[in-house]
């Protein structure tokens, strides 16, 4: 028979090991994760600081009562692979001019006409400005840090009331 | 040699002791023990393996169970105009129809109200010089009466989750001036544009 002390030195079948160990640091840091996946998805964006860009847009033939829902403050966003992509705000409200189109005349060739305005819609040119973040990187602007824009880029853009086509007129770092 | 009266006796006593039950053989007390830790570290791995997928997941796809977007329901009532809907079809567009969106399966509304007018459309050519407004013009054309062809404005009513900074979705439809919705009334179907919108 085994005495008190030769029980007590024999080894235990189980034993809290480095594996173990590396197994429960491991879990602690996926809670630690979720709980700030916030801040930790930043680190999968742009390494660098972003920066405010002013960026300008025109609208043609937009519906006048659209073209009112376009105030200073107004927010707009790019949908991109599924996901919101803020675009910033408007700086100020949106100027905007009866629309024109060059059209051919019957007897004096290319004219810029103008579309008439009448009881149910009134067509405007539209052009705005807004206050976005973004950074340049090898030459381009990135907004957000993820997304390409360029001067003459045709792009679904939307606000809370409305679905625009918008094309970028210019590019420009907030001094 | 005669045995002594004790010592024949000796068998038979043994034999009368009762025998002992052999107390069934006790798993060492550590072994339980052990069992419970290995459960312990495999719910642990189990966890760790789930809460990776779930953090990788959170932060490459836009999908996430922790998704803190908040909407509330609101009423809204807008209006779409369809163009070039042929006479004969309109007795087909009825106040109280149901509206779905083809797109996406949803119900999007109940029609309020029904308008038409005469179909116009803008000429491919420049028209005269306006001297008011100092321009040539884009002359309007407007389709003659036998062409049977007009303009409907219908007005919706429904209840949309608002999304402050996103706007207004009745599931996967959004609704928003300048969407462009492909309808299912009751009894006719036709794509629309969507002109107006008011929120309660």
């Amino acid at each position: 028979m085994k005495t008190s002390e030769e029980k007590k030195k024999a080894p235990s079948g189980f034993r809290f090991n480095v594996f173990d160990a590396i197994l429960i640091l491991l879990a602690v840091l996926c809670i630690v994760g979720i709980w700030q996946r916030g801040n930790l998805q930043k680190l999968f964006e742009a390494g660098e600081a972003m920066e405010e860009y002013t960026v300008t847009f025109e609208v043609r033939k937009l519906r006048s009562t659209t073209a009112d829902l376009l105030v200073q403050g107004t927010e707009f966003y790019l949908m991109e692979n599924g996901s919101r992509v803020p675009m910033g705000a408007l700086s100020v409200q949106v100027s905007a001019r009866p629309a024109t189109e060059y059209l051919q005349h019957p007897t004096e060739g290319m004219v810029e006409a103008r579309y008439p305005e009448d009881s149910y819609e009134r067509l405007q040119d539209v052009t705005g400005t807004l206050i976005c973040r973004g950074i340049e990187h090898n030459g381009s602007f990135l907004l957000e840090g993820k997304t390409h824009l360029a001067i003459n880029q045709t792009l679904a853009a939307y606000t809370e009331r409305a679905n625009l086509s918008i094309c970028i007129t210019g590019i420009q770092k907030v001094a | 040699m005669n045995r002594t009266k004790n010592e024949a006796q000796r068998p038979e006593a043994e034999e009368r002791k009762p025998r002992k039950r052999r107390a069934p053989e006790k798993e060492p007390q550590g072994a339980d023990r052990k069992k419970w830790l290995f459960l312990v570290v495999d719910i642990l791995l189990l966890a760790a393996i789930v809460a990776v997928v779930i953090v990788l997941i959170s932060l490459l796809t836009p999908w996430s169970i922790f998704d803190n977007s908040t909407t509330e329901p609101r009423q809204i009532t807008y209006t779409v105009e369809i163009k070039g809907v042929d006479q004969a079809s309109l007795s087909a567009l009825q106040v109280g129809d149901t509206v779905t969106d083809r797109t996406t399966g949803v119900t999007i509304g109940t029609v309020t109200a029904i308008h038409n007018r005469d179909f116009e459309d803008y000429a491919s050519e420049a028209g005269e010089w306006d001297e008011e407004l100092g321009a040539y013009v884009v002359d309007k054309v407007i389709y003659p009466e036998d062409s049977g062809l007009m303009t409907v404005t219908v007005t919706l009513t429904v209840t949309a989750d608002y999304e402050a900074g996103v706007g207004y979705c009745v599931g996967n439809s959004r609704i928003a001036v300048g969407c462009v919705l492909d309808m299912a009334f009751n009894n006719y179907a036709d794509i629309g544009e969507c002109v107006a919108l008011e929120a309660k």
